[in-house]
């Protein structure tokens, strides 16, 4: 196993962004992440995009080769990859698993979507499809209904509160406010989440991440080259996967993730550190108790402390473990296939002293991304190199 | 007065074990040696939603009630609730029936007149 770095990233803005199509979007932030590495197009051996509903939404497959050429990459291994809103992080992972295994020396990861200008409930139908459509999607639940599903679970079993809820969104209004990629540039109050209309009862609307156009990108070659190329470069110092039941009805327990608790065990173990290392984390915060359940899941916070946490302002910029100070899905949007690329360039800036919101002193980041309601999760652990 | 209407599951013919869908691995021995098997279509609501923002197909629908049903095998079910007089947290519902489109239908079992 070869030691691995990311050598450079590149984002578009995440939000409304109607002058470029999908594979604008894509190859926007490849070539950025390509300039920022300095390492030479001809350098990269293939590409992996992450990409959820981009058939359904911009009639659009066969991304990953489109993409590749239109990058002058013709030729190349080019691969889709697609596991819901974990798309993206799970095809870092994979550039990740070719470099270490001596496979690729250098790997272009990016995870492009495009969702505005589509009626709401076309959006809303495309992202259930990540849910069990014969055993529940078909019912009428949507993702906004699941974790609404799993907000009462919460509620109900560690007496989390509504406000300590809202305060996820406020934090991260706040954040997204200074991020300039950033859907959302102003902060919220917990009297404006707490009243905003209903999406799915009892989650509202800013507990909810905007509907977003996307695309981020990172390239990823072994430590070497990286040290050669890019001034400052990011080693990935551990990979984790999990899976876990696509249907709520299958699930143990509506208030945990055992794909993410999975795949947090496997990348603690490889990274050799403990969750009390972390100094920076973004996690998939897909709607405001998806992040106190994260947090949980990921070791970050006690069980059912979630909330009490975020209230305190231990998760803040500035607090004890800061968590999505890019905004996270929240404020700095989701384009869905993107997102878990988007963590990881946020989390790189983090570790280069280079972020919007710059967490002092970060050395180690873990970057963690959940597709469906629990069904994929991978966590990717970063360091200063 | 017609029997109340149940719900057919899968049974593992080695352990007994309750699944919902042909082909599942058995929860407790992985296998999946199945038969069809009819359950009582009663239990309580685990958790509840009320959608607001539906799916195109369901668009003129909402709002509209979700709920997990935990029936009294033990098994859990997804289903719509008939309205939504009857949603809280432990609150018993019965199944209805089942539409072909949306699974199964449940209603709230009113207490006080049962
Ligand atoms: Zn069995």
């Amino acid at each position: 196993m070869r030691d691995v770095s990311i050598a450079g990233v590149g984002s578009t803005s995440f939000g409304k962004l109607p002058d470029s199509g999908i594979v604008e979007l894509a190859t926007d932030a490849c070539r950025e992440a390509l300039a920022d590495s300095g390492i030479p197009r001809e350098r990269v051996q293939a590409l992996y995009l992450g990409n959820f509903i981009g058939e359904r939404l911009a009639d659009q497959g066969a991304l990953a080769p489109i993409v590749a050429r239109r990058l002058g990459l013709d030729g190349i291994p080019a691969t889709k990859v697609e596991a819901a809103c974990a798309s993206g992080g799970i095809a870092l992972r994979h550039g990740y698993l070719t470099v270490t295994a001596g496979i690729h020396d250098v790997v272009l990861v990016a995870g492009v979507e495009k969702m505005t200008d589509i009626p709401t409930g076309d959006v809303t139908a495309a992202l259930a499809t990540a849910g069990d459509e014969g055993l529940e999607m078909r019912t009428g639940l949507t993702f906004p209904g699941a974790f609404a599903m799993v907000m009462q679970a919460h509620m109900a079993r560690y007496g989390t509160s509504r406000e300590q809820i809202a305060a996820v969104s406020v934090k991260n209004h706040d954040n997204g406010a200074a991020n300039p990629k950033a859907q959302f540039r102003k902060p919220t109050t917990i009297e404006e989440v707490v009243n905003s209309r209903f999406v799915a009862e009892p989650l509202r609307l800013f507990d909810c991440p905007p509907i977003s156009d996307g695309a981020a990108a990172a390239v990823v070659c072994t430590a070497d080259i990286a040290r050669r190329y890019a001034a400052p470069s990011v080693r990935i110092l551990a990979s984790g996967q999990g899976s876990g039941p696509v249907a709520l009805s299958g699930m143990d327990e509506l208030t945990s993730f055992p794909a993410t608790v999975r795949a947090a065990a496997e990348a603690y173990g490889q990274a050799g550190i403990d969750p009390g290392e972390v100094d920076v984390a973004e996690v998939h915060d897909c709607f405001t108790i998806a992040e106190l359940v994260a947090i949980e899941d990921l070791g970050l916070v006690a069980r059912g402390e979630g909330g009490r946490a975020v209230e305190a302002g231990e998760t803040a910029v500035g607090g004890r473990l800061p968590v999505n100070p890019s905004g996270g899905l929240i404020a700095k949007g989701h384009p869905v296939g993107a997102s878990g690329v988007g963590q990881v360039c946020e989390l790189v800036l983090q570790l280069r002293g280079e972020a919007a919101n710059q967490v002092d002193g970060a050395r180690i980041g873990l970057a963690h991304s959940l597709g469906g309601c629990g069904a994929a999760a991978t966590v990717h652990i970063l360091a200063h190199d | 007065m017609t029997s109340p209407p149940r719900l057919t599951v899968y049974r593992c013919r080695r352990d007994g074990q309750l699944v919902m869908v042909r082909g599942d691995a058995c929860p407790t021995c992985s296998r999946s040696d199945l038969e069809p098997h009819e359950v009582s279509g009663e239990g309580f609501i685990v958790v509840w939603t009320t959608i607001h923002i539906p799916p195109t197909r369901y668009a003129n629908e909402a709002p509209y009630t979700v709920v997990l049903v935990e029936l009294e095998d033990g098994l859990r079910v997804m289903g719509r609730l008939l309205g939504d007089a009857g949603r809280g947290l432990g609150s018993q519902v019965r199944l209805d029936h089942v539409d072909p489109e949306r699974g199964p239908v449940f209603e709230a079992v009113d207490s006080f007149t049962a």
